[in-house]
């Protein structure tokens, strides 16, 4: 095994004390991250059904975490059936290991990006219809972010733009 | 009004009452009828009306929903954690934070966000040559607001920011770095939501079967306390 | 006086909320960051004028047929355009009386008014309520 290979383990609230020197960067968006996972919005995030992992390099440091939900939104009227879809609500990696290892095998970016599709599949194969549809927001000017997640078969939704931070939504049709 | 007609309507209030009692397992029933019992005459009326409003299905969900806490409020008898009726709000923050970490966090982002926010105000203020006076004239609010801006005791609306910037011909993020990362943690809550209905350009994506499913099913990672 | 000199506003009301108003809050700002914006904003009651139609950066506006008020908070959080902030002020105990927590755009109906009676019943009675005061005498 590398010792680039990361281990993913259900994010606790007792984790948060473990994370006071973890810091995703100084940009909007890192430090929305570092915010969401040490503060209250991952635990809100959970209640609403959520699961969160932290993700933890061979020396045991913690390199990101990652998040999984279920959203059900309503299809417009005069239709206004529930949809139920899968999303990722945020993922964040330290800024310490941003880029790292080089070569893309052992990317942590792409080892996150792996285990939230397939943590995708478990949660589409527990529900009684498959889910089609895993969403994620991205800002619209984290340029890298967007391109790793079309690498990952992400595709912007023209069109939409989310709340005042104007936000940018993209799907990902997962595989049967 | 005649007594049967009356008698008729005290019944047909009590019905949604009773269907609710019907539906309580015993102990909570036990609980419930002892806590009505110590209650005065005007609670008591006002939790019937209550569960009238709350089981009204011509009326709004949001209404239905204060008219159900509003039970709760009035059957709780036991004073609270600080032995009185009700909360002091700002006794309540301290007192929560000190209970969840994750608050405490919040609370102590707030503080810095509004302290950050008075020294910038006051040494554009400065620089700019702007009194308290002139600066309320100008953002169409009261002196002793922005006294108790600079004073961290008044953490601005959005809505004043932006005022504040025009003011002073200012970026508001110079007055308030973090505005942005707290409109995208806003996004991210707002993106989370269930019920929500989707805008016509989501629904439309959501139906566009032409994008072919995806081939990756993605990787398990071993999990360290395993 | 200097006129950049920050005094000190000095406190006019002690600000208290209903449990009823405390558990609106978890159900129209499912969020805990947005529950603890909104307290700060509910917060500056403590410096309201009574009468007065705004407190600091604040809009207040009494609600039409109830001897109650509102405090509109423009701000969403997440969770919708603003929220308004119902409350009395209880004169004699000099404590305002946060009663009930609404989204922005829910209309005041006359069950909600119904609602906020009930809710203001129920602190009128037990407000001098305490251990030490277990009868409430004043």
């Amino acid at each position: 095994m590398s010792k680039h290979q990361l281990s993913a383990d259900l994010f606790t609230e007792a984790d948060q004390q473990q994370l006071a020197s973890f810091s995703c960067g100084d940009t909007v968006v890192g430090r929305a991250c570092t915010e969401w996972i040490r503060g209250s919005d991952v635990l809100d995030s959970m209640q609403r059904g959520s699961g969160v992992w932290l993700y933890r390099n061979s020396d045991d440091e913690i390199v990101g975490f990652g998040s999984l939900g279920p959203i059900r939104w309503r299809w417009p009227l005069p239709d206004g059936d529930y949809a139920k879809l899968a999303i990722i609500p945020m993922l964040g990696i330290d800024e310490r290991f941003q880029g790292q290892p080089p070569g893309k095998e052992w990317r942590y970016s792409r080892q996150i990006m792996n285990h939230l599709i397939y943590e995708a599949h478990v949660f589409s194969a527990m529900q009684k219809k498959p889910v089609e549809w895993l969403l994620l927001l991205v800002h619209p000017e984290n340029k890298p972010a967007i391109k790793l997640y079309e690498e990952f078969d992400f595709v912007m939704i023209p069109d939409v733009r989310r709340g005042a931070a104007n936000s940018c939504v993209m799907k990902h049709r997962l595989a049967e | 009004m005649s007594t049967s007609e009356t008698s008729n309507e005290a019944i047909s209030h009590a019905i949604p009452f009773l269907r609710f009692l019907i539906s309580m397992p015993p102990r909570a029933l036990e609980e419930f009828c002892h806590a009505l019992m110590e209650c005065s005459g005007q609670i008591r009326a006002d939790v019937l009306q209550m569960f009238e409003i709350a089981e009204d299905e011509s009326l709004s969900v949001d209404e239905r929903g204060h008219a159900l806490r509003t039970i709760v409020d009035q059957l709780h008898l036991i004073p609270d954690d600080e032995g009185r009726f009700g909360m002091d709000l700002a006794r309540s923050e301290e007192l929560a934070a000190s209970n969840f970490p994750a608050l405490a966090y919040q609370v102590g982002r707030m503080n810095l966000q509004e302290s950050e926010f008075a020294d910038r105000l006051r040494h554009l203020m400065k620089t700019k040559h702007i009194t308290q006076k002139e600066l309320a004239a100008r953002i169409d609010c009261t002196q002793p607001a922005i006294s108790q801006m600079l004073n961290r005791k008044c953490r601005p609306q959005r809505k004043t920011l932006n005022k504040i910037a025009t003011a002073l011909a200012v970026d508001v993020r110079e007055l308030w770095p973090d505005l942005e990362v707290s409109e995208y943690l806003d996004s991210v809550a707002e993106f989370q939501q269930d019920d929500r209905i989707m805008t016509e350009p989501e629904a439309v994506a959501l139906r566009d079967t032409s994008q072919p499913r995806s081939k990756l099913k993605g990787q398990p990672l071993p999990s360290r306390k395993k | 006086m200097e006129e950049n000199q920050e005094t000190e506003l000095p406190v006019r009301w002690s600000v208290r909320i209903s449990l009823s108003a405390f558990r609106d809050a978890h159900a129209v700002i499912p969020r805990l960051a947005g529950r603890a914006r909104l307290r700060r904003q509910a917060w500056k009651l403590q410096w309201w004028n009574s009468g007065d139609a705004e407190v600091l950066d604040v809009q207040c506006r009494p609600i039409p047929g109830v001897p109650m008020w509102e405090v509109l908070v423009e701000e969403g959080y997440g969770f919708g355009h603003g929220f308004r902030v119902v409350f009395v002020p209880l004169e004699p105990d000099g404590t305002i009386w946060v009663l009930c927590i609404m989204k922005m755009g829910e209309p005041v109906t006359e069950a909600m008014k119904m609602i906020f009676q009930a809710r203001l019943n129920a602190i009128v009675e037990r407000k001098d309520v305490s251990m030490e005061n277990p009868f409430g005498v004043t």
